[in-house]
């Protein structure tokens, strides 16, 4: 076989042609969203008509079609694609797990600067702070006539300038939950629980010094950088004591008077706690503790009546969380998911049914048979709660009748803000000094970072 | 290439074959050049630039238009928490830089005698840089878990309170300062073993013929022989501990009250918590000022003597 030999000018011709090539494919545009970066990109594109068409969701894992329990979730999912054809029986969506919380808000921010963001996006936390930079399209005119169906708590974290931008797919929210063997043990009846701070803190001091280093009162979950995991539990309390740390502006209100009991009260509970455990980062371990017989009472969200079985704990007790002497019941939603459609969208009438699709009928009542998790419509909620497991019904009672709080939507800095307000927490909890001096000091650099 | 030349010829037929000869030859650079250097612009030069750009500028990175501000988000840099965090990168650079060194200068002279398992030695040091940041860190936070870590269960044995470490500043500015050297110290081992293997075994032996101790022939020999690899090490391991941030994103999440906060980390939540994209490209910037300062420096200060003996 004889070989041609390839000179090297020839070779330059071909490894140029291939570069420029190579170079020009990597530069063109590709197939996905118009970006949301545009000054007006606006709904009112072009609808299909008869063409199909895909719709991309950056959503929830228990959508996403690669998920190792995707085929347990089929029917669920299966309902709301359903539910969507009856409105738009040519679109397609195609879900995508982009990760959550601080992996999905870094993957959207650089979708958004690429200009290959969804139609759709998946959140919690973030909506307000989007809704207000104008990066999500209302969604008012969709769910109107839905709303009163709808838990107000379930879609607040998506209400910004009056108008909505998200709607709510499914929910969970806080509740208590006691360890009736360690009660016992420390010689209490774990058939009534606590029903108020005065009543928790005692029954948490009799147990801890029953105990005697092997097992204690309370667990609370304490701050670790700008982590929301114990702060979400402490909006529970501070709920409650209708104590609000932000004004109804957004500003952060951080030396509000009335947050000074519920802190007073987070000092005192601390006592009962096992030692270390308060600052520990690992959530998991944190709350596994009463699992394991360390601790007898916990604020937990409705996930932990499965976790607990799991864990060993068959006989695990659920109810409302206790309340200050004259506080009222109140909850924070948690494990709340909601989608919103993204401004930038190409089919935004479309995607904005799509989102709206999660809370009909036929989809909401398979939510907690097929997930676990919680309905976030009064009509599913109440078809669900005669037939719910006793630890599920404490929550579905949270959820209609509680007044539902959400965690605090920063629209500036939220990292800075929420570093603040963990680092006056752990004085509160890890030192002497007077509350109102902490709070104070953590007003001042709050407002510092918002003249800054 | 090899040009060719014609040997006869007026000079000016001469000189116009040679111009052509060298136009060909510049073209054929730039044929050669030209993917490299698109790579380059597009993936470093532009984004620096832009950056640049966006660093004097207001904006989300969400919606809208970079709105120029001048020099604002510098000034930031300035006033707390800032300060604070351009100190905390500083402090762990400088302590992670210089300890990290000398401890791989010296495992390096260690394992490059002849000791039996020499070879499992080298790897034993080298696994902490292969093995994922989130492995180590969790490793590393077994030792100060406030609940159940070693620490904590040696000092319960002892019959002591145990310590909440995760909230005391100084001990976790500390732990992450050792865990960053316990980290990286392999890269600069196997930089220091692959020099000390390029010293001749002569040298040595003539310094033991004159009477050298193995101290003298450590200070006088070893370490000026190795000063190359010094400088490319330090230049290196300076970049590396400006960059920390998986320990801290990991360990501490830059608590408590933003004491072990370091700028790689404020830059990224700037970025994509806070969505403000100006502050995190001027926080870019003030970083590569820096790192071209010290590095320069550093070249400067560790090249003088051998700039003088050359």
């Amino acid at each position: 076989m004889s070989a041609k030999r390839l000179s090297r000018r020839d070779f330059l011709k071909v490894a140029s042609a291939g570069a420029a090539m190579a170079f020009l494919a990597a530069c063109q545009t590709q197939p996905g969203p118009d970006p949301a970066v545009d000054d007006d990109p606006g709904p009112g594109d072009v609808l299909p008509a008869d063409d199909t068409f895909e719709i991309v969701h950056w959503a929830e894992g228990i959508m996403d079609p690669d998920n190792t329990n995707a085929d347990d979730y089929k029917p669920y999912v299966d309902q709301v694609h359903e539910v969507f054809r009856e409105k738009f029986p040519n679109a397609t969506v195609t879900a995508v797990n982009m990760g959550w919380d601080e992996a999905l808000r870094q993957n959207l921010v650089t979708a958004l600067l690429g200009g290959t963001a969804p139609d759709v996006i998946v959140g919690e936390n973030f909506f307000q702070q989007y809704g207000d930079l104008g990066a999500l399209m209302p969604v008012d005119d969709y769910i109107q006539d839905i709303k009163d169906n709808l838990i107000p708590g379930t879609y607040a974290a998506s209400v910004t300038g009056g108008q909505t931008y998200g709607v709510n797919q499914f929910t969970g929210c806080f509740g208590f939950e006691r360890n009736p063997n360690v009660i016992e043990a420390a010689g209490l009846d774990p058939s009534e629980p606590p029903e108020t701070w005065d009543d928790l803190l005692y029954e948490a001091e009799v147990i801890t010094e029953a105990g005697n280093g092997e097992f204690y009162g309370y667990t609370l979950q304490g701050p670790v950088g700008f982590s929301v995991g114990g702060i979400f539990r402490v909006a529970v309390y501070l709920k409650q004591a209708s104590a609000e740390i932000q004004q109804e502006d957004g500003y952060p209100w951080f030396d509000n008077p009335a947050t000074i009991p519920v802190l007073e009260f987070l000092r005192n509970i601390n006592e009962f706690t096992p030692p270390g455990l308060t600052f520990n980062p690992d959530e998991g371990q944190v709350y596994s503790q009463l699992f394991l017989g360390v601790s007898a009472y916990q604020i937990c969200g409705s996930w932990h009546v499965n976790w607990a079985k799991e864990s060993g704990l068959d006989n695990a007790m659920y109810s409302g969380v206790p309340i200050p002497r004259d506080g009222r019941p109140a909850s924070v939603v948690v494990g709340n998911v909601i989608n919103a459609v993204l401004s930038g969208s190409r089919y935004p009438e479309a995607s904005a049914e799509w989102i709206t699709s999660f809370t009909d009928d036929r989809v909401q009542d398979l939510v907690n048979p097929i997930y676990g998790r919680m309905p976030s419509t009064r009509s599913a909620l109440t078809r669900l709660q005669p037939t719910a497991t006793e630890a599920d019904q404490a929550f579905i009672n949270e959820l209609l009748t509680a007044d539902l709080g959400i965690l605090p939507q920063w629209r500036k800095d939220p990292q800075r803000l929420w570093t603040i307000y963990n680092d006056m927490l752990t004085g509160v909890l890890s030192t002497n000094s007077p509350i109102d001096g902490l709070v104070g000091q953590a007003q001042q650099q709050a407002d510092d970072v918002m003249e800054s | 290439m090899a040009i060719t030349v014609p040997a006869s010829g007026a000079p000016a037929e001469r000189k116009r074959g040679l111009r052509g000869a060298r136009r060909r030859e510049t073209l054929e650079a730039w044929i050669i050049l030209t993917p490299i250097l698109l790579y380059f612009s597009i993936f470093f030069l532009f984004p620096v630039i832009a950056n640049f750009y966006i660093s004097f500028t207001r904006w989300n990175g969400i919606r809208g238009r970079p709105e120029w501000i001048g020099l604002t988000n510098y000034l930031r840099y300035f006033r707390p928490p800032y300060t604070m965090i351009i100190t905390n990168t500083l402090l762990f650079a400088g302590f992670v830089l210089v300890f990290q060194t000398a401890l791989a200068f010296l495992i390096a002279v260690l394992l490059n005698q002849e000791v039996r398992g020499r070879g499992l030695y080298r790897a034993l040091f080298y696994v902490p840089t292969l093995t994922a940041a989130a492995v180590t860190a969790q490793v590393a936070f077994a030792f100060i878990s406030p609940y159940d870590g070693v620490l904590n269960a040696a000092l319960k044995m002892l019959g002591q309170n145990i310590v909440i470490w995760t909230i005391n500043a100084n001990w976790m500015r500390a732990f992450i300062i050792i865990y960053s050297i316990w980290r990286g110290v392999g890269g600069p081992i196997v930089l220091f073993l692959a020099a000390l293997q390029g010293i001749h075994r002569e040298v040595y032996e003539a310094a033991m013929v004159d009477g050298a101790s193995g101290w003298d022939m450590l200070w006088y020999i070893t370490a000026p022989l190795l000063k190359p690899m010094v400088i490319f090490v330090m230049i290196t391991g300076m970049i590396g501990s400006f960059q920390i941030f998986e320990a801290v994103l990991l360990m501490s999440g830059g608590g408590p009250a933003n004491r072990t906060n370091v700028m790689l980390l404020q830059i990224y939540n700037d970025a994509f918590v806070n969505t403000n994209m100006g502050l995190a490209s001027a926080g870019s910037m003030v970083m590569a000022i820096l790192l071209l300062g010290f590095s320069i420096t550093n070249m400067r200060i560790m090249s003088r003597g051998q700039v003088a003996k050359d």
